[in-house]
């Protein structure tokens, strides 16, 4: 019995949870947190005979642990026992968790011939047969893959950047990697007007995230160790600072990999920075870039993982520091993507009813269009919303001057 | 970072706090670990009930100045009676405008509600659809209560209230008796229907199919002449609307009662006031927990503390700092106090304690002892100004609201929102006073009742 | 003046721990017609309130050899009646570095002389077994040791004797012995429920009554000198460990830390009390601090493990001669007063534990056989109780947790007369999955007449919220299945958490503390409990606060 899961007996049975859950919300055939969670890990300690597959309806929203007053990782418990005991049944929609969730492979091999991979996955036809073969949804659209990968780009960076006084480490993430290095290049673009250079670690692996809620722990697993070497290598070289674009590579990275997956992070964990919570703090010691007034409305949403690390602040102050720019916080819900969750034929519907809400906010507020730090969360609102939605740090890139 | 005020708690005082902070124009931050014990509350404002030696109060403000003279520890009589009864007409205001409309006795007496077990307990406030019985229990005018039973809904028990009722005097002329109601929506549900909580109900319920499939049923058990008891299954953000549709579609006349966790109408105080609070600008930091704080001697006043900033678990290496502090974090449930083996503790600051004694003072020799229980009346020691004490100093920049206060019972008293509300606003006042801001210190004095 | 009832019956046992109806249960295999009261509920003596050790018999074999070979023996035999009440978990017997490795080999040699199976295990080999165990370890050996769960035990010893013809009286309390000459001929006892008296007449009079059996022999003015020696011991909320975790040295306080269903528990101390104060038992602070301390020894975790509950019993210790307190035995003692007094129709079975209370049974049967002149042998070491009796060996079935429970509890033959709707099979007491069809069974077949026997049959109640959530919904099933008005079944809700607060009380710190407040805030707060006990009081005639 390691650390985490006697973590459960604080729970003093509140029920608290379960009022904060979306998955319990909007299907009202999930047991909720409190079930699957403490109550749960209980009775699996006395026999794993207690495990419910049920548990796989779970986001991993975390919203149960930001909610919760005994301070119980509810979410960690209902992962771990997931990596335990979930069954995975040899079957077509176990190739498509295996898809979906080796981010890395099919991102290596996707992204040489983006256009024609886009094509294929954009295709009508394939949707379809994607929906009745291996259940991705169709009304999913999947990601588009860039042409060329942020590694590749950064590697004509790589002397450039070098040249700077001051360095950070970028974890970049699959999202940046293969799907929208723009975004990457839009955090270089930021940093060098803060006179600051980018490195990147020697190597990065996905953070494991979806490999984790797909119930692929051994893989996460090694991808945790991998990561964490490569990340201990560049801060005892470099002693620099590791930030991550993506609100939720960073939770995995801090909390996820000792919690879940007992990788031990300790020697680099206080190196680990989200971007917004650095560069506020640079701004907050004055250097700060030039940046043009924005003269637009945004809506902020708040990722389910972002609020569990309590780091929206962080976005939020930064926000306000662009001038002109009006910002409107919305009421913190989740989107209902989660990640490869939302993708899933037999999780669509449920994903969209949990996203409700949020869409209906978004409609209601009349703004130029919508930031949030998630990549999940952000084609969920593209998909699902007239808005568009960026990244702070993009926002950010865009209003730089001279 | 900086803020104008920083409210450590999000409860009831938390949020009082806030938005009385915001309402002054002052940049203002809650720092919240987890939902607060309002998920298990009436939904109503308990003002004051008992005093602490449990005489009935009739009413609050009519005996104010003597209970002020005989209990002068007490927070309301440190807060003082202009004070609190300002602090409670603002609150009925902000949640009336808000959508909640909170409603008393005209003549301010305390009022009784029916509670879910079928007994009678005395509240001050109560949301629309609870039932106000007078104090002078004779002078009630019912005539049938009829008690409903949402079929396999184990968190409510329609004979336990129905037979618990009818031993009571003054309702030797009512005609009570419990009817079983079924909710469509169990049915066809993969789940076991039998294990839906409140909140589960309150999801089935926000469809306009079952909200008049409900109405059509209840129509059939009951007529406008009667007091219908209904458990509190509707919320989800729009409690108060579908009651409001139950009500014009079947003309009756509802009280709504709380069941076992979590209380819809609790849950509607809680939800109200954070959209209020996050509508107005406030910083809330959800589910993070301010772990210490950085005190220093205060060059002004010899002998006193201040508190220059405060660290949380998510925030780490950033502090978050504030001329002023409210310290509403709550009593053991939520973790604002703590006990040991054999100490209890303030485990953020580590702030001075009413109560030094053994384990074995902390609790009556019975569970439902006529004299409550002990360990409910201890907390953080606190001067005239609600500032705690470190090691003797007073912190001068700290200002203690709700429930982490030592000296009042709040189940004993009946005074548990009462005390939350009016410290917590009482605080802000501190604060204004207190700000190096000229003009903040003019809005405090207006605000004075 | 009203007609007392008479009941009938060859042989009336007063008591109904493990002995009283393991007695009950042998009578009736062997056709001898018998009635059990208790003043209590059964298991509500000494029987609910120990270890729930299924011993090996290792912990007596280097003092007491004799004891540790009948325990051997008597384990076997419960694991092949009783499995459902059995956990076959083995345990360990730890050498600590402040204790004498060379004592293990003392321990070994006498656990082969009273043929208890041992295995030396090196310190990671015992790791390896039991992760939670005390890490800095020398050594330790591995035991037949089990856990067994004594409500379930006395539950199915009932069970199976009234399935044979037996009755049993709860809440039933002797109040005199009807004594005709040099005979015992019954009791006068009395219906502490509902004050109704009633008069009980046999042939045979059995006193099982433990440590209130001196009470009894009072009645016939016969004294046994008994020494009430009080055990305390702590509930924790979860298991920590999956083996019986011991010390291998001579007994001493709290070195015993035994897993059983949900929880782990570790006892005990020893204190002499008065006899006076055998029912109003206390845990004192002192004795938490010891079971703690000694306890993290043998499983560090512990130090940081919640607390639920703190309970003590009071062990049955009879002195066997003297009068002097030199003598006392934890050996059986079985008097036949006939022999030993001159008083026919009356015997006593005191001392003993939870483990030999089958053995002892059948010596008391076999001696009351004999006086009756019933022929029939003993057959309860062969025939399993109705909760072990496995009908569907196959593959186990996708049930609901709620069933998964219930049968570990009761056996399938009698979930299956469970009621198997959606409401059956519904979660009352989420801690433990207990369902409205278990509570339905409990209250309807097992004698359950409140909360607190609900709680014995069915573990309601005995999990971390400790009945905070299950409480209000098992009381509102009373009105349901045992005709209790709405007013009787919030009584029952008042009396369970009064009980239960029994054992908070001396650990009601950290978590318990939480809890309990959280409980209180609901249950009075919130529901206004206190009130139901003021229902009839006019408002008008209360105490009002003017100015």
């Amino acid at each position: 019995m390691d650390l985490v899961s006697t973590r459960f007996e604080k729970c003093i049975k509140c029920t608290i949870c379960t009022v904060y859950c979306p998955v319990a919300k909007a299907n009202p055939n999930y047991p909720g947190p409190k079930e699957s969670g403490p109550d749960g890990e209980r009775l699996r300690i006395k026999s794993p005979e207690y495990y419910d597959e049920a548990l796989k309806l779970c986001t991993n929203c975390k919203r149960c642990e930001t909610a919760c007053p005994s301070n119980v990782n509810v979410g960690d418990i209902i992962a771990v026992a997931r990596g335990k005991f979930e069954k995975k049944k040899i079957n077509p929609k176990l190739m498509r968790d295996y898809i979906l969730s080796h981010t890395d492979l099919f991102g290596s091999l996707s992204t040489p011939v983006a256009p024609l991979v886009n094509k294929i996955t954009d295709s009508k036809i394939i949707k379809t047969i994607m929906d009745k073969t291996v259940a991705i949804d169709k009304h999913k659209s999947l990601p588009k893959y860039s042409f060329g990968s942020f590694r590749h780009w950064y590697k004509k960076q790589a002397n450039t950047q070098s040249q700077f006084e001051r360095q950070i480490s970028y974890f970049h993430g699959c999202y940046v990697n293969y799907n929208n290095p723009q975004l990457g290049k839009d955090l270089v673009k930021v940093l060098n007007a803060m006179n600051i250079g980018v490195k990147l670690l020697k190597k990065e692996k996905c953070c494991g995230v979806p490999l984790i809620a797909n119930g692929f722990h051994d893989k996460a697993r090694k991808n945790a160790e991998f990561n964490v070497k490569h990340m201990t290598d560049a801060v005892e070289q470099f002693n620099t600072p590791i930030l991550s674009t993506s609100s939720t590579c960073s939770l995995t990275l801090k909390q996820e990999y000792p919690h879940v997956l007992n990788v031990d992070n300790s020697k680099i964990s206080n190196k680990l920075e989200f971007i917004t919570s650095f560069l506020l703090r640079e701004f907050m010691n004055g250097n700060m870039p030039n940046l043009a007034p924005v003269n637009k409305t945004i809506v902020y949403h708040t990722p389910c993982h972002l609020e569990r690390s309590g780091l929206a602040i962080f976005t939020i102050e930064l926000l306000r520091t662009i001038p002109g720019l009006k910002v409107i916080v919305l009421n913190s819900e989740c989107c209902g993507s989660a990640g490869t969750y939302g993708f899933k034929k037999e999780n669509y519907e449920v994903s969209m009813k949990i996203g409700k809400g949020l869409f209906e906010q978004i409609k209601q507020a009349n703004a130029d269009f919508a930031i949030t730090d998630c990549e999940t969360c952000k084609w969920q609102i593209d998909e699902n919303t007239d808005l568009e939605t960026i990244h702070p740090v993009s926002l950010l890139a865009q209003c730089l001057s001279e | 970072m900086k803020f104008d005020s920083i409210i450590i708690g999000g409860g009831i005082a938390g949020y009082t706090a806030g938005l009385r902070s915001l309402e002054a124009g002052l940049k203002t931050a809650i720092i919240s670990n987890g939902q607060s014990a309002l998920h298990f509350s009436s939904g109503s404002i308990d003002l004051l009930s008992h005093t602490p030696t449990g005489k009935i109060i009739r009413n609050p403000k009519v005996i104010f100045d003597k209970f002020t003279t005989e209990f002068p520890a007490h927070p309301y009589s440190k807060v003082g009676k202009g004070t609190v009864f300002a602090s409670l007409k603002w609150y009925k205001n902000e949640l009336t405008n808000a959508g909640i409309p909170l409603l008393q006795q005209d003549n301010g007496d305390n009022h009784l509600r029916i509670t879910p077990l079928g007994t009678l307990k005395s509240t001050w406030l109560s949301q629309p659809y609870v039932q106000q019985l007078p104090m002078r229990l004779t002078q009630h005018a019912i005539k049938r209560i009829v008690v409903v039973q949402i079929n396999d809904f184990r968190d409510f028990n329609a004979k336990m209230v129905t037979d618990n009722l009818l031993q009571i005097p003054e309702f030797t002329d009512v005609e009570i008796s419990h009817t079983n109601i079924s909710i469509d929506g169990f049915s066809g549900l993969k789940r076991n229907a039998c294990e839906l909580r409140s909140i589960d109900i309150a999801r089935i319920l926000t469809d306009e199919d079952e909200i008049k499939a409900l109405a059509t049923k209840l129509t059939a058990v009951a007529t406008p002449n009667d007091l219908v008891i209904l458990p509190a299954i509707t919320g989800n953000g729009m409690g108060l609307k579908i009651l409001n549709k139950l009500h014009s579609l079947t003309h009756l006349t509802f009280h709504e009662v709380p069941t076992m966790p979590p209380s819809m109408l609790g849950i509607r105080l809680e939800e109200t006031m954070i959209d209020l609070f996050i509508k107005r600008g406030g910083m809330l930091l959800k589910g993070d927990q301010v772990t210490h704080g950085d005190m220093a001697e205060d060059d002004g006043h010899s002998g006193e503390l201040t508190l220059k900033r405060i660290y949380t678990r998510n925030l780490e290496t950033m502090p978050l700092t504030a001329d002023n502090y409210i310290f509403a974090s709550g009593s053991f449930f939520n973790k604002g106090l703590i006990a040991h083996h054999n100490k209890l503790q303030e485990p953020v600051f580590d702030l001075d304690m009413n109560n030094h004694e053994e384990r074995n003072t902390w609790y009556s020799p019975q569970f439902f002892a006529d004299n409550s229980q002990p360990f409910l009346s201890l907390g953080i020691k606190t001067n005239h100004r609600f500032n705690p004490m470190l090691k003797g100093k007073v912190v001068n920049n700290l200002f203690c609201a709700g429930s982490n206060l030592g000296g009042y019972d709040p189940i004993a008293e009946g005074s548990g929102s009462g005390v939350a509300i009016s410290t917590a606003y009482h605080a802000v006042n501190q604060l204004l006073k207190n700000t190096k801001n000229s003009h903040l210190q003019h809005i405090a004095s207006d605000s004075l009742a | 003046m009203g007609k007392v009832t008479r009941f009938n019956s060859e042989v009336l046992i007063i008591g109904g721990g493990a002995t009283g109806t393991s007695i009950m249960r042998d009578c009736a295999l062997r056709g001898i017609t018998c009635i059990l009261l208790d003043k209590g509920d059964i298991a509500s003596g000494t029987t609910g309130r120990n270890h729930g050790l299924l011993h090996s018999g290792a912990r007596y074999a280097v003092t007491d050899g004799e004891s540790a070979r009948e325990c051997i023996q008597e384990n076997k035999i419960l694991k092949h009646i009783a499995s459902h009440c059995i956990e076959d978990t083995s345990g360990l017997f730890i050498t600590l570095p402040e204790d004498d490795l060379d004592f293990q080999n003392t321990f070994i040699d006498a656990c082969a002389s009273a043929s208890i199976d041992t295995q030396r295990l090196t310190p990671q080999q015992a790791i390896d077994l039991e992760p939670n165990v005390n890490r800095n370890l020398l050594g330790a050996v591995k035991v037949p040791d089990g856990t067994l769960d004594p409500f379930r035990l006395c539950a199915s010893n009932v069970l199976d004797a009234k399935n044979h013809g037996a009755q049993l009286l709860t809440y039933s309390m002797v109040k005199s012995l009807i004594r005709i000459g040099e005979r015992i001929i019954g009791a006068k006892c009395i219906n502490t429920r509902t004050n109704e008296q009633f008069e009980v007449y046999a042939q045979e009079v059995i006193n099982a009554a433990g440590i209130w059996g001196k009470n009894i022999c009072h009645y016939a003015d016969l004294n046994v000198q008994m020494l009430p020696a009080k055990g305390s011991l702590l509930v924790f909320e979860h298991r920590i460990n999956d083996l019986v975790i011991n010390r291998c040295r001579k007994p001493a306080d709290a070195d015993i830390l035994v897993p059983g269903d949900s929880i782990s528990l570790i006892g005990t101390t020893s204190e002499e009390i008065d006899y006076k104060d055998i029912d109003a038992l206390k845990t004192s602070e002192k004795e938490v601090n010891i079971l703690i301390e000694e306890g993290a020894k043998l499983a560090p975790i512990l130090a940081q493990t919640r607390v639920l509950r703190a309970y003590a019993g009071v062990r049955p210790l009879v002195d066997v001669g003297g009068g002097d307190g030199r003598n006392i035995s934890r050996g059986i003692v079985l008097l036949d007063h006939e022999q030993r007094d001159g008083l026919a129709g009356f015997s006593s079975i005191l001392g003993g534990k939870l483990m030999t209370s089958r053995l002892m049974a059948e010596m008391t049967t076999d001696l009351i056989a004999n006086k009756l002149g019933n022929t029939t042998s003993c057959s309860t070491h062969l025939q399993q109780l109705p909760g072990s009796v496995v009908i569907n060996n196959s593959k186990p079935q996708k049930t609901v947790f709620t069933t998964k429970a219930a049968t570990h509890r009761h056996g399938q033959n009698a979930v299956a007369t469970f009621d198997q709707s959606t409401k059956g099979k519904s979660i009352v007491c989420e801690c433990e999955m207990v369902s409205v069809g278990e509570i339905e069974y409990a209250i309807k077949q097992l004698d359950v007449t409140n909360l607190v026997d609900l709680r014995r049959r069915t573990r309601l109640g005995m999990g971390s919220c400790q009945g905070e959530l299950c409480t209000y919904r098992a009381s509102s099933l009373f009105c349901d299945f045992a005709n209790c008005s709405g007013n009787e079944s919030s009584k029952l809700l008042m009396q369970f958490f009064e009980e239960r607060w029994k054992g908070i009380k001396p650990v009601l710190f950290g978590d318990a503390l939480r809890e309990a407040e959280f409980t209180y805030w609901l249950y009075e707060g919130l529901f206004g409990a206190t009130d139901i006990n003021k229902l009839g009081e006019k408002q008008a005639d209360k105490e009002y606060y003017e100015i």
